[in-house]
């Protein structure tokens, strides 16, 4: 019973942890999708072409989608 | 790919680089061939599919994953389509402005190596020595791509058009060039 305990206890843990992990990845993939945002600016300011404002658009998409993903990841995690 | 964004185009009226002077015009707008972005198109296809492929298999092959919390499966699955797009983000990008400008003044090599990092090689039409097409290969000559090779005066670097379409015409438009501006001996 007391092993079967501690069994339960390592368990939570190691979920917590996971959860910790995806967030972080996650936070890291939203930090990426601001980078690319910023160097898709630089490079538009580089190269002027007629898809330029499309791709600006596309990057904030990106990580508007990214940071979508961090918010749902949390309340995925907070409600259950 | 080629019609929505055009490895080659010959004098764009409607697009600009930075540091274009007033009484610059830009003759050739090149990038590399669109061939060679099919080996990453084909692997990230073929990593997008592997869920979907899997979905079947994997809960018989491993039965544990029908105890994990209900948070794993999507989370997972979320973070491998991120890492699948973020390859897919970054090939693009290194593509799409990885640019070859010659204008009637420079001849321009606009390089976007990483997310990370910008290179600007520039040289005068006049200071060209010589201009050297190279199309080595089966899938270069089927596509017809190659590189072009822009040896400039010893000051600058040389530079090189990496797989772009049409070499011996690029050439033949430097040499063009290179010409009607008094520059050194034809190669």
């Amino acid at each position: 019973m007391f092993l079967d305990g501690v069994s339960d206890l390592a368990a939570e843990g190691f979920w917590a942890i996971l959860k910790l992990g995806f967030l972080l990845l996650f936070l890291l993939y939203f930090i990426y999708s601001l980078v690319v945002v910023r160097q898709v600016y630089l490079m538009t300011k580089t190269v002027i072409t007629d898809v330029s404002p499309v791709l600006k658009i596309l990057g904030i998409f990106h990580a508007v989608a990214a940071f979508s993903a961090v918010v749902i990841f949390l309340w995925l995690v907070l409600a259950g | 790919m080629s019609l929505l964004f055009p490895a080659l185009l010959e004098k764009p009226s409607r697009i600009r680089y930075v540091d274009q002077e007033s009484d610059e015009i830009i003759e050739l707008f090149l990038r590399q061939h669109w061939v060679t972005n099919v080996p990453w198109m084909l692997f990230a296809l073929l990593f997008a599919l592997i869920p979907i492929l899997a979905a079947n298999y994997v809960p018989a092959l491993f039965p544990v994953i029908t105890d994990f919390p209900g948070f794993v499966v999507p989370a997972s699955l979320t973070l491998w389509y991120m890492v699948v797009s973020a390859v897919v983000i970054e090939k693009f990008l290194h593509w799409y402005f990885n640019i070859y400008i010659v204008t009637n003044h420079h001849v321009v090599d606009i390089n976007f190596d990483s997310i990370l990092h910008r290179e600007k090689l520039e040289a005068g039409i006049e200071n060209v020595e010589s201009a050297q097409a190279t199309i080595a290969g089966i899938v270069r000559s089927l596509f017809n791509y190659g590189d072009v090779t822009i040896q400039t005066a010893a000051e600058t670097q040389n530079i090189v058009f990496s797989a772009v379409p049409k070499p011996d015409k690029v050439v033949d438009v430097v040499n063009d060039l290179r010409r009607a501006r008094g520059g050194r001996h034809v190669s």
